[in-house]
């Protein structure tokens, strides 16, 4: 028995983990890899991973997403997997006619070291002359990391391999004649944010990259004819020039705080000025970002967002009698809790633990530089925590809602407190895809979101069921 | 073979899946053929052709018959098939929400398998009911290279103690098989000092062509270890598998 006290919170520490507050790292591949124009996801490994997935990833965009897999049985995990993943890449190139396709392993694969650059470099000598697809491989075993790293590990990757390259083996990198003016790295955000982001520099009047882009690919319109991939995605051309761009904007405090960033890497090998932001949500975080905009593009904020964020201010003000110093518990992936926290820090709203299933090992300093200027009370800041002990925790903080995926609906329904969902999985809710969390835009709606929570609460409990507010 | 002979329980089901076998159906056997065809001509040429190795009418006196179905996917081509683990613990065995089932393995086995619509469970009065909770060792990387049959041990312990189950099952995903954990032997020391039935299962990923593997895996254990593992109390109506599961060695 290896149960021990934990000196902070007298709470037993579980080996075991129950309800877990992550999901795996090939996972996070999966989606990052959609986002490119005409890239097929690869998982190198048993099928089941791919399937599984599949079906996760579906639940949440309500969208289909082909996942292809090298489908290893005993005999491959004895002799190893390449002749499969060889033949794999083959059958995605006739069946799809893929113009990318993006390799991830999984904990089979990992475990029994196949060497995948070098299958790939082997697979390149031998059918090369067949006008072969863009070949991105990513080390994803789930037994280091989350969703999240497996995410971030992906977008690094495809700029490490891709970035600069146009003389490859391939029939996809063609050089483009528009030169992005700005990189944007978002993270895993949902496909309405990302629409929201590119509308912001459209408006700006500046051509830029997102990376990666599944707006379309996750969230597409119904078409007459079924696509097998569907339009949209960052074109690797325009990944293949990111370098050319003035400035590269990447999302997250707790990412931007492992020093190990794609956004870095731009920056170190190609000197394209970086800016670690937080994700915009908030009017502070989302003040840093629109004043990068403006520093890097030399172009003022256009007023359609001066005016947003005056009736943001607007909003924070009049409801602010119904929130103020209404206790939340975040939980989630680190970034989007640390933005989430950062947001309810500036409304009144006292987040009193912010847990995830990540171990960055950052957590708790991106929550303290959001929180430390404007709470009295820093939260509990919780890493590697899964939800049973997130239950234990809030038995003593009691808080009035959760902010979070929908896997912390069974704690709500028992608390019977409000869930305001956010993030990624979304499967008990309809639109987990089109839900809008950045920008001015984004936390007006929160904050909408949020006040009409606690009034519906106020009005559920009421005995006499008060109809004005 | 003597009057007094009588076969053992085992025996007995040999000897009635060999009947079963041998036995004539009793549709014709060009009936069934005929209604094969009928099922393959609906289809477009491309697909019956490849379909109708997939459709294998019986033959009672040909035990080693063929199906296409049984193989292995092609590789790079998007499957509706998923892995072993899937079957054994998604399909078949966590639908018993009265017992806590441990996911030995990194967590997104665990987190992909966990209360998905197959998941449903409606508990008995006063019955223990554990359908919405998600139970994973969560593997990391120092356990992959040194081992993780301590976690596993300890994870069981905390489900006992925490829940008190009537059961416990482990379900091994890719690394465990791979690295060699030995999750029977810690199923049965961890039953024989829990006192209660703690059934493991190896359904790593990769074994089969499909879950279909997996559902066997899970079958053959609930059928060895706790079918009739109870013989003195009374049946309750409804469906169920077993009042009280004892204790068994698995």
């Amino acid at each position: 028995m290896t149960k021990t006290k934990s000196n902070q919170t007298n709470k037993t520490n579980y080996v075991s983990t129950t309800n877990a507050c992550k999901l795996c790292k090939p996972l996070g591949a999966c989606i990052a890899f959609r986002g490119i124009e005409n890239c097929v996801p690869y998982l190198h490994g048993s099928q089941g991973c791919a399937t599984y997935m599949r079906r996760y990833i579906i639940s949440h965009f309500r969208e289909p997403i082909d996942i292809a897999s090298s489908s290893l049985s005993e005999k491959h995990a004895v002799y190893g997997g390449g002749p499969n993943l060889k033949k794999g890449i083959l059958n995605v190139m006739e069946k799809y006619e893929a113009k990318m396709v993006g390799i991830a392993t999984t904990c089979l694969t990992e475990t029994i070291g196949d060497d995948v650059p070098q299958f790939l470099y082997e697979f390149n000598e031998e059918f090369g002359d067949q006008g072969l697809p863009t070949l991105v491989n990513v080390a994803t075993p789930s037994y280091s990391g989350t969703h999240m790293e497996g995410f971030h590990a992906t977008v690094k990757a495809v700029i490490d391999q891709l970035v600069g390259k146009t003389d490859m083996n391939t029939i996809a990198i063609a050089p483009k004649t528009i030169i992005p003016n700005v990189n944007i790295i978002p993270g895993l955000v949902s496909p309405e944010d990302l629409r929201h982001l590119r509308d912001i520099l459209e408006d700006f009047g500046i051509a830029g990259t997102i990376l990666p882009d599944y707006s379309d690919t996750l969230d597409a319109p119904a078409t007459d004819e079924y696509a097998k991939i569907p339009e949209g995605g960052t074109p690797v051309a325009d990944i293949a020039q990111m370098h050319q761009a003035k400035a590269t904007l990447e999302f997250g405090r707790v990412l931007a705080a492992t020093g190990n960033t794609g956004g870095e890497l731009l920056r170190d090998r190609h000197s394209v000025p970086h800016y670690a932001l937080g994700l915009p949500i908030g009017l502070r975080e989302c003040d840093r970002f629109f004043a990068t905009l403006e520093t890097t593009t030399g172009q003022p904020t256009p007023r359609k967002y001066t005016q947003r964020r005056g009736r943001l201010v607007d909003a924070y003000v009049d409801g602010h009698k119904y929130i103020f110093g209404k206790k939340a518990v975040v939980y989630g992936e680190e970034d989007l809790c640390v933005a989430i926290t950062a947001f309810l820090a500036e409304i009144g709203v006292k987040p009193v633990l912010c847990a995830s299933g990540g171990k960055s090992g950052h957590f708790q300093e991106a929550i303290t530089a959001v929180t430390q200027e404007l709470l009295r009370e820093p939260p509990l800041v919780k890493e590697g925590f899964d939800f049973y002990e997130i239950a234990e925790e809030i038995e003593q903080l009691q808080p009035d809602l959760l902010i979070g995926t929908s896997k912390g609906y069974p704690l709500a329904r028992k608390l019977q407190i409000p869930l305001l969902r956010v993030g990624f999985p979304i499967h008990d809710r309809f639109g987990g895809q089109r839900t809008l969390h950045l920008g001015y835009q984004g936390t007006q709606r929160l904050y909408d979101q949020l006040v009409n929570a606690v009034l519906e609460k106020k009005q559920a409990d009421s005995p006499v069921g008060y109809g004005y507010l | 073979m003597t009057e007094n002979y009588t076969p053992t329980s085992e025996q007995a089901a040999a000897q009635a899946n060999e009947t079963v076998m041998r036995s004539q159906s009793p549709v014709s056997p060009e009936q069934t053929t005929s209604t094969v065809e009928d099922i393959i001509t609906a289809y477009p040429k491309k697909v019956a052709k490849k379909r109708a190795k997939h459709i294998v009418v019986r033959d009672g006196n040909e035990p080693t018959q063929e199906i296409q179905a049984n193989a292995r996917t092609t590789p790079g081509i998007i499957t509706q098939r998923g892995c072993a683990f899937a079957g054994c613990k998604g399909v078949v065995v966590a639908p018993f929400g009265d017992c806590i089932h441990i996911v030995h393995g990194p967590v997104g086995c665990s987190y992909y398998s966990w209360l998905t619509r197959r998941n449903q469970f409606k508990p008995r009065e006063e019955g223990q009911n554990f359908i919405h909770y998600c139970f994973t060792t969560d593997m990391n990387e120092h356990d992959i290279v040194f081992g993780g049959v301590g976690k596993l041990k300890t994870a069981i312990q905390e489900a006992y103690d925490t829940f008190h189950p009537k059961a416990i099952t482990v379900h091994a995903t890719c690394p465990v098989g791979l690295i060699g954990d030995d999750i029977q032997g810690a199923a049965k020391e961890m039953s024989d000092k829990l006192g209660i039935s703690v059934m493991s299962f190896n359904c790593e990923g990769y074994k089969g062509v499909s879950q279909s593997a997996g559902h066997h895996i899970a079958n053959n254990g609930i059928f060895k270890n706790w079918i009739g593992a109870d013989q003195e109390t009374e049946e309750i109506p409804g469906y169920t598998v077993n009042h009280e599961v004892r204790r068994t060695s698995c």
